[in-house]
């Protein structure tokens, strides 16, 4: 009977550590090696609070997941750098370290010998004694632990984590400090291995470095994995699967010098089989969520097409003249090859700017350097009397500055309603303390931004398709999304790159009609364009590029008139 | 305290020169395929029991050993990329997924090994090692092999890819695999070609550490840690870079030992790597790649 008892406490510890786990590379697409390392420092804090300080076991808890947490948002901090693999070799690395330390630093440690007679713990003046007594507990925990991470999981908070996982150009081009987040989801996830950490320390009352081991982090990411990344459910499910399997291998009678490594191979073989033939798990991440979601509350009055959640600002602005963003003699080289060469380029308020001129004249650079993601090497970009040079994509978004992409960079994998609720602008509620410390506003303000996320799908035409995923959606409507997403930002400067292209005329006519509109709610425009009947139908004033430069400028027929021009783009 | 320093270094160079051919037939495979070859690691520890398997266990002579050991290694890196990797490519798996199922291979066949050869070490005899005293160093002859192998193999690595056909395309296919197509290179066969020459690298790598220090079946896992951060540190894509990644942690790793107590020994490549990643992402020699590629 203990025995049961026994491996239900495990499944309820490595519950916690699966679903904290699956924050990380299921959620937020961050590939660690380390969790079992934070599991570690997490026994070990607690077990060295109560042996060396007397400390209390609630404190000791405390005091790991606090340890825990920090370390987890350094380790974070590699992870702010664009390449995953450096991510790999860093994680798998500190986990070497953390293994290596505990092996190692005998004074505090005791190395391999472990630490032995850690006590029990007391809550509430109860001492809790029997593995019996303990279970109830470990579940409770771990349905706590459960509760935490998926009100995380579907808060603000972690449908940027997706956001992230799925584009971080694209998070950040919509305002998100990807910075911030990696960081938090780090330590979140470690605080929460940190519980578990504690609870089997004090439940064994015997840790040494070989339960925190790379084995045992594989096992881990085995579980997560087999279950279903970005699922929690998944991570239940393969919890007690692979908690309980290989406890089967024992009536098989493997001798026991042989059990742990026959385990391993079992795990080694669930992975490459796993991503080979189900990639997505047991349960895959959208296997319950798929379908319409519901209607905002308030959804019985008819939500208003576009609507305020297009902007607010008057449109009396329209066309004043007034520059909003002015670019001075900016240069940008890669290598030897000038892609912007003294560009100066005046954006007006309330218009339609057209960007046209041959491949490689740089108008893409052009949007790059506007939204930060490049920086130009000589020149100045002000908007509204601000230098932009040196700030930060995010921060540009902030201002009010958005831009689409050629290959458009959805969110495939999110629904078509979750790509434009991310975008709304101001949420504070995904603050990951607000989630937890103010969760009524956190869902008032949710079910604003549903209202406001479908009023602009209804502006483009997909509310139908709200619940499905944006990779499902044909090319035209995936465009519309890519539309839908900018407007959401909520941004006065929208820099549209190749809005039209690859479309059916139909689609073209529609997506024109919409773009049309647009300055009537206060939005400026510049459009980069190679179809040139939609930028006919669209821009006033057209520039036209050419080797990085604004060669001319003028209305559009004028410009289209000049044979010049013409034999420049055309390329004869 | 000099000749402790002096030491230090040579021991720092010897080790050094390993990490560097560890780290060139890691990048080779990484800098053509763009694969992040884990199980590189496994391919290493396959070599040294091949080794020890056909030295010891067959009594072979130990030359004709390290040949076998080489043809084990090549074919166990050929049918990881032929078996696992490829049809991971033919289904357009994330780099994600393939990492993944690049630690199931590398698990798989660790424990595999620990089951068939048990887990303390095997030593593999027959080299004439023989102390060398140099003033105010020593180091064997064993070591002196180290070296040299390691840079002739760097060399007619470089010659291969620079002066003949095969090498060219495969440098063609590192640079742009769609621009190599394009061209008519076949890039699965150039695939197999870098597995094939970066297993073959490993081996001599594997079996030289093995004839010093023994093998263990967990001795791939520190290999492919080392070789991976080489090559960061080195710049993703250069094989001087990787080389020299390679010296540089060679050579910290045996100075750490004298400034660091002994628990924070392995964190030293790490710190190195961290050192790197913050001030400079693209490594040493690695080109300057644009901030972010939209």
């Amino acid at each position: 009977m203990d025995y049961f008892i026994h491996v239900a406490i495990l499944i309820a510890l490595y519950t916690i550590l699966s679903t904290s786990y699956n924050l990380l590379i299921g959620y937020t697409g961050l590939f660690s090696i380390a969790h079992a390392a934070f599991y570690g420092i997490g026994a070990y804090t607690s077990a060295l609070l109560t042996l060396h300080f007397g400390a209390s076991f609630p404190l000791a808890l405390l005091g790991a997941i606090v340890v825990t947490a920090l370390v987890g948002g350094a380790i974070g901090v590699p992870a702010l750098r664009v390449r995953g693999d450096y991510l790999v070799i860093a994680s798998f690395g500190f986990q070497m370290i953390v293994f290596g330390v505990m092996l190692n630093w005998l004074a505090l440690t005791r190395g391999e010998g472990g630490l032995a007679g850690i006590p029990r713990p007391v809550l509430f003046g109860i001492k809790i004694f029997s593995p019996a007594a303990y279970l109830p507990l470990a579940v409770a925990v771990a349905g706590i632990c459960f509760l935490v991470t998926w009100w995380v999981a579907r808060s603000p908070f972690g449908r940027v984590l997706r956001a992230i996982r799925e584009d971080e150009v694209a998070a950040q081009s919509l305002g998100k400090d990807i910075v911030y987040f990696k960081i938090t989801v780090f330590a979140l996830a470690g605080g929460l291995a940190a519980v578990a950490g504690s609870f089997y320390a004090h439940y064994i009352t015997f840790i040494n470095p070989l339960s925190f081991t790379l084995d045992e982090s594989i096992f881990i990411m085995a579980v997560v994995l087999v279950g279903g990344a970005g699922n929690l459910w998944g991570s239940l499910v393969g919890t007690v699967a692979l908690v309980v399997a290989p406890e089967a291998l024992r009536f098989l009678r493997i001798p026991d010098a042989i059990a742990a490594p026959f385990r391993q191979i079992l795990y080694g073989l669930l992975l490459v089989l796993f991503v080979r033939f189900r990639p997505q798990g047991l349960i895959g991440e959208h296997s319950a969520t798929r379908g319409t979601p519901k209607v905002p509350a308030g959804g019985d009055k008819k939500v208003e097409e576009g609507g305020s959640a297009l902007g607010t600002r008057p449109p009396q602005t329209a066309g004043n003249g007034k520059p909003l963003l002015t670019l001075r003699n900016v240069t940008k080289s890669f290598g030897g090859i000038r892609a912007l060469d003294n560009l100066s380029l005046t954006l007006e308020e309330g218009r339609i700017t057209g960007l046209i001129g041959p491949n490689g004249a740089g108008k893409t650079t052009a949007f790059n350097l506007i939204t930060g993601f490049l920086e130009p090497d000589a020149g100045s970009i002000v908007y509204r009397g601000r230098e932009l040079r040196g700030a930060k994509p995010h921060e540009i978004s902030r201002l009010g500055i958005a831009r689409s992409f050629q290959d458009l960079r959805l969110f495939p994998r999110m629904t078509v309603l979750d790509n434009v609720v991310v975008a709304l602008p101001g949420q504070r509620t995904e603050q990951l303390s607000l989630v937890f410390f103010a969760a009524p506003r956190v869902v008032s303000a949710e079910r604003e931004n549903l209202r406001r996320a479908y009023e602009l799908l209804a502006f483009v035409g997909l509310a139908e398709k709200a619940g499905e995923l944006a990779e499902d959606l044909s090319y035209p409507e995936q465009k519309l999304l890519a539309l839908a997403r900018l407007l959401a930002t909520q941004a006065n400067l929208l820099l549209l790159d190749e809005p039209a292209s690859g479309l059916d005329p139909t689609s073209v006519e529609a997506i024109m009609a919409l773009i049309r509109r647009l300055p009537d709610y206060g939005k400026t425009i510049c459009v980069i364009e190679h179809n040139l009947d939609v930028i006919k139908g669209l821009a006033d004033p057209v520039v036209f590029l050419n080797e990085g430069r604004a060669i001319a400028s003028g209305a559009p027929a004028q410009i289209m008139a000049s044979p010049q021009l013409a034999d420049i783009y055309f390329g004869v | 305290m000099l000749e402790l320093f002096a030491q230090l270094t040579v021991n720092g160079l010897v080790s050094g020169s390993l990490f560097a051919l560890l780290a060139i037939s890691f990048g080779v495979i990484l800098g053509t395929t763009r694969t992040f070859h884990f199980a590189h690691g496994i391919v290493y520890t396959a070599a040294a029991y091949g080794a020890y398997a056909f030295a010891e266990g067959l009594s072979l002579p130990l030359w004709l050993a390290v040949g076998l050991a080489v043809v084990v290694a090549v074919l166990l890196g050929v049918g990881i990329e032929v078996f696992v990797y490829q049809p991971l490519r033919r289904l357009y798996a994330s780099p994600l997924t393939v990492l993944i199922a690049s630690l199931g291979v590398l698990i798989i066949v660790e424990n595999a090994i620990a089951i068939f050869f048990s887990t303390d070490a095997k030593i593999v005899t027959g080299f004439p090692s023989r102390l060398i005293v140099l003033g105010e160093v020593a180091f064997t002859t064993l070591h002196l092999a180290m070296v040299l192998v390691s840079w002739s193999l760097f060399f007619i690595l470089l010659l291969y890819l620079y002066r003949t056909k095969t090498g060219k395309a495969m440098r063609g296919v590192a640079t742009s695999p769609e621009m190599a197509e394009i061209v008519g290179i076949d890039t699965r066969r150039v695939f197999v070609g870098a597995f094939a020459i970066g297993s073959a690298l490993a081996a001599p790598a594997a079996i030289l550490y093995t004839l010093d220090k023994g093998a263990t079946p967990d001795m791939g896992v520190t290999a492919v840690l080392m070789a991976a951060i080489a090559v960061i540190v080195g710049g993703v894509g250069s094989l001087p870079g990787a080389a020299l990644g390679g010296m540089i942690i060679g050579l910290a790793r045996n100075w750490g030992i004298w400034l660091l107590p002994s628990e924070w020994q392995s964190a030293i490549a790490f710190g190195i790597l961290l050192l790197v990643i913050l001030f400079r992402p693209t490594g040493l020699f690695g080109v300057k790649l644009r901030k972010a590629e939209v």
